[in-house]
Parts: C-alpha cells; structure tokens; sequence
C-alpha cells in the first residue's frame, strides 16, 4: 500500500529524514515510533503529500507521490499532529465542506457525514459551533474528516495528544476499529499505545530506520532486562529461593517490610516473568500485594538497538 | 472546477462570519459616504469645485482600500499557516492554484458586496434634488467597472502578502506598504511638474482611470495594466505556495 524507497528530507543544512525505507502492506497498522524530533511527522507529510521529499520515491497504492499527488490525496486520509479545524464552523457543516471538497459525489455527502460522525461519536455535537468542542471531541471531529471519504490509507500524526486518559482509550478503540476496512499508518512516541493498536512498528531516530518489526518482538525487547518489582506475604530468604530463578544472573534482592517482602530483580529471558511470579505465589499460599514491571523506555530501546551508544555522530558514507 | 466552487463558498462563509469583515464594510461606507456628500456639497456650490471634489472622492476611495484590502486579505493564508488548518487543506486532493484562485475570487466578491450599497447613491440624490441631474448608465457602469478592477488589484497584492507569512499583521504591514508605493507612483505628477512624472502618473494613477471612466472615456492601456498585474501577483502567489512543499 504505502512503498518507501531511499527518501531523504533536508530542511536547509538540517536532514529531518535521512535514506528511509519501508513498506506497509494492505490492511495494516503500522506505527511510526520515535522520540521528538525523529522524523515522524516529517515523513508522514511526505506520504500526505504535505511535503516534497528532497531525494527517493513514494508510492501509495503504486501511484507516485510526487507525480500523481492529487488522485494519491483522493485515496488518503491524514490528520496531522494538532487537530486544526475552522474554529467559526459548525461541526456538520465542516465535515460536509471536507467531504465535498476530497470529492465525495453530492448526493452521498449527507450519508458519509453521519457514517463518519456516528463511526467517530461526534453525532450528539454535529450542530455545534467547532470552536465551542472539548479538545478530546476536536480531535474525533478532525479523524472524522479523515474518514469520510473512505480513504484506502489512513494517517495520523500523534493522534492521542493532548487527550486525557480516557479520551485515549476512546481514541484507541477507535483506531482499533478503523483497521478492519484501512490500512492505518500513525506515530505515537508512547510505546505501550503502539504496542496496543498496531500489528508492526517502525521506529525511526533522527531522520533514520532505527528497526522496522512485528509489535510482538518489541514487546519481547521491552522484556528484555524490564524490571521487575513484587511484593509477597512471606520471609525475605524464601522469597530468594523461590524467585531466584527468574533473574537474570539470579541476581535478586528481596527486603523485608514488616511482614511482607519485596523482590526486585531484572527478567532472564525474553518472556514477561509477571505470570510466573504470580503462579509461584500462589503455589506457596502466599499474599501477593504488588507485582509490577518497569519496561524499558522508548529512550533504553534505542539505546540497545544502537548497541548501547547514544546515536550521536553516526559516520555517514 | 467543483473544487474551486466548493473552496470559494467556504470563503463567503468565513467572510460572512468574521467580525473584521463587516466592521471594513461599515467603515468604507461611512467614509466613501462622508466623501459622497462633500462631492454634493462641492458640486450645489457651483460647477467650478466640481473637478476638484470629483478627484477627492476618488482619492478617498482609494486611501479607504488601501487599508481595506490589506485588512480583508491579511488573514487569508497566514491564518491557515498559523493554525494548521493550511496542513489539512493542502492534504485535501486541492491543486494550488484552486486554492489561490478560490481565496481570491471570494475577497473579490465580498469587496462587490461591499460596493452595493453605494448603488443607492444616484437614486437617493436624484430623489432628493429639486431639479433631477441627469444620469450616464455607460459612465456610472464604467466607474463601477474600474472601481472594481482597481480593487480587484489591491486585493491580489494582499493575497499574495498574506502567502509570504504566517503573521496576519505581517501580511497586512506587506500588502499596505506594497499598495502605498503603487499609490505613490499616482502622485509623482505632484510633485514633479515634468512631462515624463505625468506620463508614469498617467500610467500608474488609478484617480486619473477612474477620471477617465467617468467622463465615459475607455482606454485600453490602464484595463490591460490591472488584467496583467493581477494575473501576474496571483501567478506569484501560487508560485509561493509552491515553493513551501521544498522547504
């Protein structure tokens, strides 16, 4: 669906993007990952068509980007980073002028706008004046646009920001809903909602192709050295024996806390050792009050990937 | 053509929604009025001030757009720059030209809007005068024409100030100082009493157009100078808005 090849991005001396390559296939969902600055929205106004890549090709459903751009915009939904909409327009209004304008044939306007609308909850508000919505019913309305001309691909830059929590998880099933007619192409720098919406991940760090795999091998990353954190109803020395297991190296420490015990040792293996934790508990009859795991940053992830350097100053051929 | 159609009605409508551009509208009928009524004065006090009051009513109207175009275009594209709306429209499967040429017809036709209720003008006079003046339609037609043309001017410099930023009070600084100098270019006569001052006068003034207008004298030259210019800025505004997807 989306095909890109050696594209590099200069702004002036400065290289956003910098020989990217990837491909995403027919009904994914793919995020982009990648701390600020990365080259995520960069890259995806480049496949919006928002911006010209200085060198490479894009291709979005074997038609050229750059040759081909107005009929590729007719098959592409994107809403960019900060939802921006027409603060003085009516809810409805904006969403039939969208549709109009991305050429949604006259008569079915009225029924793609209510399709949209009741897909992304906006029904109750399709009469009020944009610029009176929440943050949260801004951003449905603006993803909304994205979706009423029925787009082969659907992009979105960053589209849980600035939301709170429960606006997220709205948000999040939202996109999860949207995945089973689009091929879906967002960017997050907040790994575990990647790790919950889409199928692959590509993760890019200054300008360039840092990994591009399926979500379950970035968990198995997130794994890799998460710390883990449990606290049991037991003594300190029977927790050791019995969790020593787990860690890595068999390093562990347990303190006591009064009569409870906390154990903290980095994981072994590649698999969450949360669930082994629990069943031990549980097989010694003891109270388990607190059994967490710090996954590793987005920032640790990159650092492994590097091989533990901060990518400062990569030579360049 | 259907794009272009539906781009230039959201433009009415943000026009018909925003305060700036009604308190421009009340504004230049005030002072095109006031302008109006001293011309009546001028004229009931004897046929000598007439030509005099006739090129100040033509100066007033052209100071009232010189600030009224910077400020109905200002907002155009640097406000679409600032709040990212720009992003979602040039998105949109629009082509760049559409989008210019939509911005500018509807600033063209809410200035038309604008010029209506000066229509009422003749009528009101001729109502209110013991002896009826007579009336030109050709000449009254002519002014409208050239009024609009001059306006239809201005309003593509300011377009095009308002592509070269995102700060409205930038692009409104630009298109001012843009119309200032070619108003400035109309005055040469004034101050230097030479042949060639009047000829670049006569080329550049848009009082001594509309004079000519008024007296039911077509030329060629000044229609082919403002068809030009005009397509010539706007030509350069879509250049600009080009250029931005390289940056």
């Amino acid at each position: 669906m989306v095909r890109i090849e050696h594209v590099t991005k200069r702004f002036g001396g400065i290289t956003a993007v910098d020989d990217l390559s990837f491909e995403v296939a027919r009904g994914e969902v793919v995020g982009v990952l990648g701390p600020n600055g990365a080259g995520k929205t960069t890259t995806l106004r480049m496949i919006a068509g928002y911006l010209r890549p200085t060198g490479g090709t894009i291709t979005v459903g074997g038609r050229s980007v750059q040759d081909d751009s107005i009929e590729v915009r007719r098959r592409t939904g994107y809403m960019p980073e900060h939802a921006a909409l027409y603060p003085e327009m009516r809810v409805a209004e904006y969403l039939r002028y969208r549709a109009a304008l991305k050429g949604v044939p006259v008569r079915r306007v009225r029924r793609r706008v209510a399709e949209a609308a009741e897909q992304c909850g906006i029904g109750p508000v399709l009469n009020r004046t944009i610029g009176h919505l929440s943050k949260g019913y801004r951003q449905r309305v603006a993803l909304a646009d994205t979706l009423v001309h029925e787009p082969e691909l659907l992009i979105l830059d960053e589209p849980t920001l600035g939301l709170d929590p429960n606006q997220i998880r709205q948000a999040r099933d939202l996109v999860r809903g949207l995945a089973e007619r689009h091929t879906v192409l967002l960017s997050s720098h907040i790994l575990p909602e990647v790790e919950m919406t889409c199928s692959r991940v590509i993760i890019l760090h200054r300008g360039r192709l840092l990994a591009a795999e399926p979500v379950r091998a970035l968990a198995r990353r997130m794994n890799r050295n998460a710390r883990i954190v449990a606290q049991v109803r037991a003594p300190p020395d029977a927790v050791r024996d019995e969790l020593a297991a787990l860690a890595a190296g068999g390093r562990l420490t347990a303190e006591s806390a009064g009569e409870w015990t906390e154990a903290r040792f980095e994981a072994a293996g590649d698999e969450d050792p949360r669930p082994a934790v629990a069943a031990a508990a549980a097989r010694r009859g003891w109270d388990l009050r607190e059994l967490r795991r710090d996954a590793q940053s987005l920032e640790e992830i990159f650092l492994a990937l590097t091989g533990g350097q901060a990518p400062h100053g990569e030579a360049a051929p | 053509m259907r794009t272009f159609l539906v781009l230039w009605r959201r433009e009415l409508l943000a026009y018909a929604l925003s305060p700036t551009a009604y308190l421009v509208m009340v504004l230049f009928l005030a002072v095109t009025g006031a302008g109006f009524w001293i011309l009546v004065a001028a004229l009931a006090a004897g046929p000598g001030a007439a030509a005099g009051a006739t090129e100040l009513l033509g100066w007033v109207f052209l100071l009232t757009l010189l600030v009224a175009a910077p400020l109905l275009t200002m907002r155009l594209f640097a406000e679409e720059r600032r709040s990212g709306t720009f992003e979602t429209l040039m998105t949109a499967p629009v082509r760049d030209v559409e989008v210019v040429l939509a911005k500018y017809a509807g600033a063209v036709t809410f200035f038309a809007v604008m010029l209506l209720p000066t229509l009422a003008y003749g009528p009101l006079l001729r109502a209110a005068a013991a002896i009826p003046p007579p009336a030109d339609p050709a000449a009254m037609a002519g002014v409208y024409a050239g009024a609009l043309g001059v306006g239809a001017f201005l309003l593509a410099i300011g377009l095009l100030a308002s592509a070269l930023t995102r700060s409205q009070i930038a692009a409104g600084l630009l298109a001012f100082a843009a119309i200032s100098l070619f108003l400035l270019g109309g005055l040469l006569p004034y101050v230097w009493h030479t042949a060639t001052a009047d000829r670049i006068g006569a080329y550049l003034s848009p009082v001594a157009h509309m004079a000519d207008l008024s007296s039911g004298v077509f030329d060629t030259r000044p229609a082919a100078f403002y068809a030009i210019s005009t397509a010539w800025v706007l030509f350069a505004t879509v250049r600009v808005l080009e250029s931005r997807r390289w940056r």
